[in-house]
């Protein structure tokens, strides 16, 4: 292992109710540079959850998050993403009826901003951001392997690639910690093996990745740290080996007296 | 005491007005709140049956019979209504299945004119004119019994819905619809229930709506539709005791106001509707989930739900061939051709013909920036076309203005006032944008209606012909090249906007908010901005218009002008900008072809309106792009490459 | 008595039962588990017809059930108890019953059905003028498996009976679950708590990323170590 590497965000006691039902219950969570960082949990243990009210898609019932020494509580979710978090969906909303490059192009979208009338006049500036943003997604799409799809519609695509570019369309965020929504959901396994190659490769490329996921073998594979919720509290976090042999997991996943 | 008694009478006047309104509202709001679908025939629905009504008790048939005759024609059209126009869409995108209500709409209105005639009918005063005097203030009667029938009738409609269980599976239904057929409920019959309740329910409104006035006639049935729209939205969308509430508060509201209105400021009665709309407003910034709160699936756990649904809905159909594809020498082309048209088709008919095709493809490409690429609803352009074209009336009768500065003033307060409804209706929620928008429209008409400075329905006429550096815009070929200059700025301005960075947003916006969100794209900034452009082009497009015509009415900006306005989007295909010059082409053409056979050409159209989204709901046009493209590929040799065509 | 054999189905683009093959005797409690995304609700889904059959054949008692409208296959005597309980918040106790015997006409057995209900659950019966939104979770699961049983059913498909009640409800949901069995009810019992479930299956299925992983009765695959790693790994 390397060394502890600066923590760069960090949620104090999140919480989050709809309508008096508790759904992420005082969860602390803190991410390491560099590192990949595992949310599991049973089903409807607030997962999901939790990683809408870190982006801003709901607003918090309590608690704090806080990213590179900003405290990022309930901004809008745009505005986040400006910061450098940005995620994926677990029923990846791609773009179903633009190509896989314009997709990819809707992610570079804070680096492309010209303003209104640089894109009316074709400012020479509003050009040269609007070819960088498309060369870095041609290099976003080669880097998931999807360069033979750039023109095909997304609707067009199966479901693995669709999973892939939503991936590319996170990265060209430039994201400072990319938030991975059950990436392997809905895949076949080899579909899925791949993309978490995919995954691993991203880690070693040096970025920060917090990822839900339901496939435990990938987790464990992948992650150094994970943390367990059941019914929207943590009840474990530790290394794969410690959460596997942990009693308190076992149970919240196969029940009692397991 | 007088005037508390002179008070009081105005309530109860304005409850029976309301009762009315209760009627329609409830019908809608049961559509909108189980379907989430904007009936926007219901209006129509009842004045069609209630003419139906009043024309079979001309002819002296025993009100016995002619008023559930006309029930049972209302319950048919709503069943109709949902077959054609909401089942084939029911998983389309939802602004289509407006336009098609906006067909089944004009075919009703058109259907009542054809058979009855555009004038009102007499309608006998079934409840008598009693008036009962105390202390020199008559009261009256009617209104008594009027909101007492309306009452029982929402009685017995409570009493189906509570002991039939047909009826109660609406409520269920309308909770939750999955569950629901897992307890065996029919979901498809219950809807047609829905639909044809709401239909009765209405004629029973239009009924009672007769008796009290005297009189029916077919323009009652817009109000009506918007009525009913604002009282839904009022008592909370879904939340029948609500719209109830909510109908009876608007009629009183809106009695009360004309009436003191006229009496203390001399308001013109004209702004009876006005006022309601303006009510509307302000109560949606206050408290956005209406009166009561709204029942059905409006906290978050239900949004939730529903934004799944709608994130599958927009998904499986497609409305646009979004490849906007630049044919960069399809263009070029194109504006050639329309430069050298006038040396070949040297009738002035037709290049007058076509210049308000031009006048209204801006107006179209606006409409597509906000509707076709960013999928907000914007359903009044004719308010933004009447501010452009007023404004540049004005300037030029009574100032020394130069026609391009009136024509940049005039998209210039379009795009102030486009700024200052958007803001905060956008603020609150997507969809009342579209009512906003449908309703300011209504305001600004009735504002020229009733104003000095407009001249009221006589109109601005004798405009000065433009003048541009001692050249005068005089003949139809001098309108002609004016009309094509700016169709090609505008459609330069969409086409350098579209497949920008600009474009890319309002796409990511259409088919996915939350997803554009986390790509760091501020979607209120973006959905503003392309309202804004589409007031703007809309101005610019009125500004136009009044030049040409050398007159304005305020006959020119009525509703339909919205309607046509949409239509044109739709039938040229939504998100893809040549398409809306091609829809404008056509619809403009079929009006002229038609003129032989007037009486029924606005249900040919409003046929047209259902069918094309049934049978395309994607434009009739959408795989032109795209064709032409993979032709003109194959010419040169190569694929085209991505999909804006290397943005040049 | 349901004959489940190469079934497809999925949402949208994506397919998640590639090819299920599945049966069910009648008098059974059969279970299936397996990790959460392995599409074990994909399955009573489409067994209820709320999703189209893509591929494959599915027949209740002989009968096809492929493209069925779901309120047929409540009348051919399937009940589906959703996840999540999906009771009718805004409609009380009593009428989230009654809707239960839609598919019914005779009003007197249904009001015997009802009370039968009641007797099994005192706690509906104090409560059964209020509207369902205000029960707990608990309670709401109660009334979910009596709106169920209100159609009579020969099959109840469970999905994820237990998931977020308290320990001692669970047990009662898995108590409740033999108790309808010895009644005669046949049942179709998805759960991600495996223990429980396989502890009372006559015979279980494991599912993993749609397909069907492992096969065996209950007390079998409870000390399988396979099903274990399903779940956690490794």
């Amino acid at each position: 292992m390397t060394a502890p590497r600066p923590v760069i965000f960090e949620a104090h006691g999140v919480s989050k109710n709809f309508a008096g039902l508790v759904a992420v219950n005082n969860l602390s969570v803190r991410l390491h540079e560099g590192a990949v960082l595992g949310l599991i949990g049973p089903n409807g243990s607030g997962k999901t959850t939790f990683f809408n009210v870190v982006n801003g898609v709901y607003k918090t019932s309590g608690g704090r998050v806080v990213h590179r020494g900003a405290d990022i509580t309930d901004w809008p979710s745009h505005r986040i993403a400006g910061h450098g978090i940005t995620r994926t969906f677990q029923n990846s909303r791609v773009l179903l009826n633009a190509s896989s490059l314009e997709n990819v192009m809707v992610g570079g979208h804070l680096h492309a901003r010209a303003g209104l009338a640089g894109v009316l006049f074709s400012t020479p500036g509003a050009r040269s951001r609007e070819a960088k943003v498309k060369a870095r997604a041609l290099e976003h799409l080669a880097f998931v392997g999807l360069t033979d799809y750039a023109d095909e519609l997304a609707r067009n695509m199966p479901y693995g690639a669709i999973k892939r570019l939503e991936i590319a369309r996170a990265l060209q965020t430039e994201p400072d910690i990319l938030m991975l929504d059950e990436p392997a959901a809905g895949l076949n396994p080899r579909e899925s093996e791949n993309l978490m190659k995919l995954v691993s490769e991203l880690h070693r490329a040096g970025k920060t990745i917090f990822i839900i996921e339901h496939n435990m073998r990938v987790v464990m594979g992948l992650c150094q740290r994970i943390v367990v919720i059941d019914a929207g509290a943590k009840i474990a976090e530790g290394e794969p080996d410690q959460i596997r042999r942990d009693p308190r997991v076992r149970e919240a996943y196969l029940g009692k007296g397991a | 005491m007088a005037d508390f008694l002179f008070f009081l009478q105005q309530i109860t006047n304005g409850l029976a007005l309301g009762a009315v309104y209760a009627l329609l509202a409830i019908g809608f709001s049961m559509i909108y709140g189980i379907l989430r679908m904007m009936n926007f025939a219901h209006g129509d629905l009842y004045a069609f049956a209630t003419i139906f009504i009043a024309a079979l008790l001309i002819d002296e048939i025993s009100v016995i019979l002619a008023i559930p005759l006309g029930i049972v024609v209302g319950t048919v059209v709503g069943i109709v209504i949902e077959r054609v126009c909401y089942r084939p869409l029911r998983f389309v995108d939802r602004t289509i299945a407006i336009v098609s209500s906006l067909g089944a709409a004009f075919i009703l209105r058109n259907g009542s004119e054809y058979f009855w005639g555009v004038h009102a009918l007499r309608f006998p005063l079934l409840l008598g004119q009693q008036q009962v005097p105390i202390a020199g203030v008559n009261f009256p009667v009617t209104a008594f019994y009027v909101i007492a029938a309306a009452l029982a009738s929402l009685a017995l409609f409570g009493l189906f819905m509570r002991r039939s269980k047909i009826g109660s599976g609406i409520l269920f239904v309308a909770q939750d619809i999955p569950t629901s057929s897992l307890m065996g409920i029919p979901i498809n019959r219950t809807i047609v229930l829905v639909y044809a309740i709401g239909g009765a329910l209405s004629v029973v409104g239009g009924v009672l709506y007769g008796s009290i006035y005297g009189v029916v006639f077919p323009a009652m049935g817009f109000p009506g539709t918007i009525k009913a729209f604002v009282a839904a939205v009022v008592g909370g969308i879904g939340n029948l005791g609500g719209a109830l509430i909510a109908g009876l508060l608007l009629g009183v509201i809106e009695t009360v106001v004309v009436v003191y209105g006229a009496q203390f400021f001399g308001m013109p009665t004209g702004y009876r509707d006005a006022a309601a709309f303006i009510l509307l407003v302000v109560f949606l910034l206050f408290k956005p989930t209406g009166l009561m709160g709204t029942r059905v699936s409006m906290t978050e756990v239900g949004a939730i739900a529903s934004m799944g649904y709608s994130a599958v809905a927009k998904k499986t159909v497609r409305l646009l061939g979004l490849v906007a594809v630049p044919r960069a020498a399809l263009a070029p082309a194109a504006v050639a051709v329309a430069v050298l048209l006038p040396l070949v088709l040297t009738d002035q008919y037709y290049l007058r013909i076509i210049s308000i095709v031009f006048m209204y493809s801006i107006a179209v490409l606006g409409m597509n920036l906000v509707l076709g690429y960013c999928g907000q609803f914007h359903f009044g352009q004719a308010g933004f076309m009447a501010i452009g074209a007023y404004t540049t009336a004005l300037l030029l009768l009574h100032t020394e203005t130069n026609f391009v500065v009136a024509l940049l003033i005039s998209g210039g307060l379009a795009l102030v006032a486009g700024l200052l409804i958007g803001i905060p209706a956008l603020r609150v929620r997507s969809d009342y944008l579209g009512l906003v928008t449908f309703a300011f429209g209504e305001i600004v008409r009735l504002i020229i209606v009733n104003s000095e400075f407009t001249r009221g329905p006589m109109g601005l006429p004798g405009i000065p012909l433009p003048e541009l550096f001692g050249v005068k815009i005089v003949t139809p070929v001098d309108f002609y090249y004016y009309a094509l200059v700016l169709l090609v700025l505008a459609y330069a301005m969409c086409a350098q906007v579209t497949r920008s960075y600009i474009g890319r947003a309002w796409r990511a916006i259409y088919e996915d908010e939350t997803a554009a969100e986390a790509m760091g794209i501020n979607t209120g900034r973006y959905k503003i901005l392309a309202f804004g452009l589409a007031c703007f082009l809309g101005g610019i497009a009125g500004a136009y218009w009044a030049t040409q015509l050398r007159i304005v009415t305020p006959t020119m900006f009525e509703l339909d002008l919205s309607v046509m306005v949409i239509i044109m989007l739709v039938l040229g295909g939504m998100g893809n900008l040549p398409g809306s010059i091609i829809g404008a082409a056509i619809m403009i053409g079929a009006t002229e072809l038609l003129r032989p056979i007037a009486d029924v050409r606005s249900a040919f159209i409003g046929l047209v309106m259902i069918l094309v989204p049934i049978f395309r709901p994607q434009g009739l046009f959408v795989d032109l792009g795209p064709t032409l493209a993979r032709g003109w590929a194959r010419i040169r040799g190569s694929r085209p490459t991505g999909a804006d065509g290397g943005g040049r | 008595m349901l004959k489940i054999d190469d079934l497809a189905t999925g949402y949208g683009y994506a397919e998640v039962l590639h090819g299920l093959s599945l049966e069910l005797n009648e008098g059974e409690i059969v279970a299936v588990v397996g990790a959460n995304g392995a599409g074990k609700s994909t399955l009573l889904k489409t067994i209820s017809g709320l999703l189209p059959v893509r591929r494959g054949t599915m027949t209740f008692k002989g009968e096809s059930l492929v493209g069925r409208r779901p309120e047929d296959i409540v009348r051919l005597g399937i009940a589906h108890i959703p996840e999540g309980r999906r009771v009718f918040p805004y409609s009380t106790i009593d009428e989230n019953l009654s809707v239960g015997a839609y598919t019914r006409d005779d009003r007197a057995a249904i009001e015997a059905d009802r009370d039968a209900a009641y007797r099994r659950f005192p706690v509906l019966r104090e409560r059964r003028d209020r509207l369902a939104s205000t029960l707990s979770g608990g309670e709401q699961q109660m009334l979910a498996v009596s709106r169920g049983l209100m159609s009579r059913p020969k099959l109840i498909l469970m999905d994820e009976p237990s998931l977020g009640l308290s320990p001692i409800m669970v047990d009662r949901v898995f108590d409740l679950v033999r108790e309808l069995n010895a009644e005669g009810k046949s049942i179709l019992l998805v759960e991600q708590n495996a223990t429980r479930a396989l502890a009372i299956a006559h015979r279980a299925y494991v599912m993993v990323t749609g397909e069907i992983a492992l096969a065996g009765t209950g007390p079998e695959l409870l000390g399988n170590a396979e099903v274990q790693r399903s779940y956690l790994g490794g």
